[in-house]
């Protein structure tokens, strides 16, 4: 068993969200940070990397889907998983399309988030096995 | 001037019986003679001189030329040789009038020598010596009484021309003055009836098929009719004469006539009957029938009601044409009150498009602004809960788990209502495909937690077709009908499912026996932002009804009892089967 904490970066300009995200994911065993705005989140990963990214589609300072557009230069191994409150089949069509890994409404409910986020990992590390992109 | 011998008279002889008067007196009563003379000679009526046996003593001769008999002839006659009016008895009677009057001034007729009877105006004098004498003077009336013969016949023709023009002004505006040709053929025949002076008749017009006369009404003219009024009256006899030629046919001695046998039994005597066309375009439609006029009928009369048929048929075509104006109208005004009512509905639908619209607006930033909170009470909450497992068993731990599912509960609840809000808005682009109406069901309800008091029947008729339509639509809305029914059944009692097919559609039911919605309600229940219920729902119904709508040929109704239950019918497409056993 892998002993080295998988990172999470959660981006969203709710600090309650922030906090309550941080407090979850660091009790299921996850090293988590935080971003309130798309450009915090690009400079983040630029020192940084991680292994997933959970992001608000609306951000203030940039659409969520942009962000995602300019994430995948950096973050191109980071799993993507977008979070909006403003639910639309566009919007959920449009961000598995720039690149998301998944699509949630809020609120989504913190155990049903845990397993995703592990489904998507373990789907990453088998993934990154075979050169499939 | 005439001084020929045969004026000469039996005067001069008679009244030269006393002489031995002086030569002067005897100048002067000759001049007088004379006078007389020529005034009797020259003036242009006749003149006699009788004696009271009625002898002519003399005559001159204005009298002879009036009668054609000369001078020596008449003086051979007695006046009651040339009387043509009075009997010698009354010319007696006269003649002892005058003696007794004196004189008198009267009419009479002379007969001429050729014949010929004269209209004379006589007046006469009785002068009573030599046995008593009559002076008459007699004038040629002829000429005048024809004059005033011909005044009295021009009056005559212009009184009856003038009945004649009133009855057809009467009739046409009758024309004018009555839609339905019913009432004005009525008052048409009446006038033609009462002008013409027949004592019966009727108007008829051609069945549809041309073979029959039906009679629109009937005037027995007070003479029994006992037919049968049912039986039909074919084209024959006289009356296809008229219709055949379009002109008018008239007999006088109708039973005499090759016809009077085609009449049904108890037909009202006919004496003489008339029949005048009513003509369109040519063809006669109809008749005028006339009978039984005292005298029968004449060529006037043909005249006349050939005249009147043309007012019926103007009058025909003036109520067939109004009843088509009036048909057309009643069209055009039920036309521009659909249009009135699409216009309403279309504006209504207009208005509830842009509240909508409005709503929508505002549901997407709402939504956002309250999913965010509820994202951090629902992370928050599963927080708590985590951490109070580790706390010992209490009462006060017990209570604490109790309230975080309460705070679960309600954020859940507020996520439906947010949840139903942007869904209302989403265009909405089913995914229509061949489903399976048992699994549909099946799924609603394993969905759904039901309570132990509430019996569930399902019914689905086994010939029903797969449905065509979005199963994830269907499902929720089935599950939203379930939910409710459910909530409407307190304290429990009996939900049903059926599902069945009829005209091409499916037909799927979901039916409570719980507390039913009022009247004012049923209306309402499927507008969005309505509800009764105390915590709003009020967008399950109207998303349900998006949800089936999206489908053609999709609806959703309501029917209700209070006390008694709700029932929603759901229609939605199945799959058109081509060859038997093509489902599944």
């Amino acid at each position: 068993m892998e002993t080295t904490k998988k990172t999470i970066l959660v981006v969203d300009d709710d600090k309650s969200i922030l906090r309550t995200f941080t407090r979850i994911l660091q009790k299921s065993g996850y090293d988590v940070d935080v971003a309130e705005t798309g450009k915090e989140a690009i400079e983040k990963a630029e020192t940084r990397s991680y292994d997933l990214a959970l992001v608000d589609i609306r951000l203030p300072d940039m659409d969520g889907t942009d962000l995602l557009n300019k994430m995948q230069k950096t973050m191109h191994d980071t799993v993507k998983i977008m979070i909006t409150g403003f639910p639309s089949l566009e919007t959920g069509l449009k961000a598995l399309d720039e690149g998301a890994d998944a699509y949630l409404v809020k609120p989504v409910k913190p155990d049903e988030l845990i397993t995703l986020i592990e489904e998507k990992l373990k789907c990453r590390e088998e993934n990154a096995g075979n050169s499939k992109l | 001037m005439m001084k020929e011998k045969k004026t000469r008279t039996d005067i001069d002889k008679n009244t030269e019986n006393s002489s031995g008067k002086s030569s002067s007196e005897e100048e002067s009563s000759k001049f007088t003679r004379e006078m007389y003379e020529t005034v009797i000679k020259t003036t242009l009526d006749g003149f006699w001189v009788t004696d009271t046996q009625g002898h002519f003593l003399a005559v001159n001769d204005a009298y002879c030329r009036l009668v054609g008999y000369g001078c020596d002839e008449l003086l051979k006659k007695k006046v009651q040789d040339l009387e043509a009016t009075e009997t010698s008895e009354e010319t007696a009677q006269h003649v002892q009038k005058v003696i007794q009057q004196g004189y008198d001034r009267f009419e009479t007729k002379h007969r001429c020598k050729d014949g010929k009877i004269i209209d004379i105006d006589v007046s006469v004098n009785f002068l009573n010596y030599a046995g008593g004498r009559f002076f008459v003077f007699l004038r040629d009336m002829t000429e005048q009484k024809k004059m005033e013969q011909e005044l009295f016949d021009s009056l005559e023709e212009s009184k009856r021309h003038e009945s004649e023009i009133s009855a057809l002004l009467k009739a046409s505006k009758a024309v004018l003055q009555h839609r339905e040709f019913q009432i004005s053929a009525r008052s048409i025949f009446d006038s033609c009836k009462e002008l013409i002076g027949a004592s019966a008749g009727y108007v008829a017009l051609l069945s549809k098929d041309g073979k029959e006369n039906e009679v629109l009404f009937l005037d027995a003219g007070g003479l029994p009719c006992t037919v049968n009024p049912y039986l039909s009256m074919p084209i024959r006899g006289l009356r296809a004469e008229t219709y055949n030629t379009g002109k008018v046919a008239y007999h006088n001695d109708f039973l005499q006539s090759e016809w009077a046998k085609l009449m049904p039994e108890g037909h009202v005597i006919l004496k003489n009957v008339l029949f005048a066309p009513l003509i369109i375009d040519k063809k006669t439609v109809g008749i005028i029938g006339l009978a039984n006029k005292p005298g029968g009928f004449n060529d006037r009369d043909a005249h006349m009601a050939l005249a009147f048929g043309e007012i019926a048929s103007v009058a025909l075509i003036n109520g067939r044409m109004l009843e088509m104006l009036e048909n057309n109208e009643k069209r055009l005004k039920a036309y521009s009150e659909h249009l009135e009512e699409l216009v309403e509905e279309e504006t209504k639908k207009l208005k509830d498009a842009e509240r909508l619209a409005a709503i929508g607006e505002t549901a997407g930033m709402v939504g956002h602004d309250i999913r965010n909170p509820l994202q951090a009470i629902t992370s928050a909450v599963y927080l708590a809960k985590e951490e109070i497992k580790s706390l010992p068993e209490s009462n006060e731990k017990e209570g604490l788990k109790e309230s975080l599912e309460t705070i679960e509960e309600q954020v859940t609840y507020i996520d439906k209502v947010v949840s139903d809000l942007q869904d209302f808005v989403k265009p909405l682009n089913p995914k229509i495909e061949e489903s399976d109406p048992h699994k549909i069901i099946k799924d609603s309800l394993s969905n759904i937690a039901i309570p132990e008091n509430i019996k569930v029947l399902i019914s689905i008729a086994e010939d029903l077709p797969q449905l065509m339509v979005d199963k994830f639509f269907i499902k929720r809305v089935l599950i939203n009908l379930i939910t409710n029914a459910i909530q409407a059944m307190p304290n429990g009692g009996e939900l049903t499912i059926k599902a069945h097919h009829e005209n091409g559609i499916a037909l799927i039911s979901v039916e409570d026996t719980g507390v039913g919605i009022p009247k004012e309600n049923r209306n309402k229940i499927f507008k969005p932002l309505f509800t009764t219920k105390s915590k709003g729902q009020g967008f399950g119904l109207p998303v349900c009804k998006r949800l089936v709508e999206a489908h053609n040929g999709g609806s959703i109704t309501v029917e209700s009892e209070v006390g008694k239950g709700s029932k929603f019918n759901v229609k939605v497409p199945i799959k058109v089967r081509r060859t038997k056993g093509g489902n599944n």
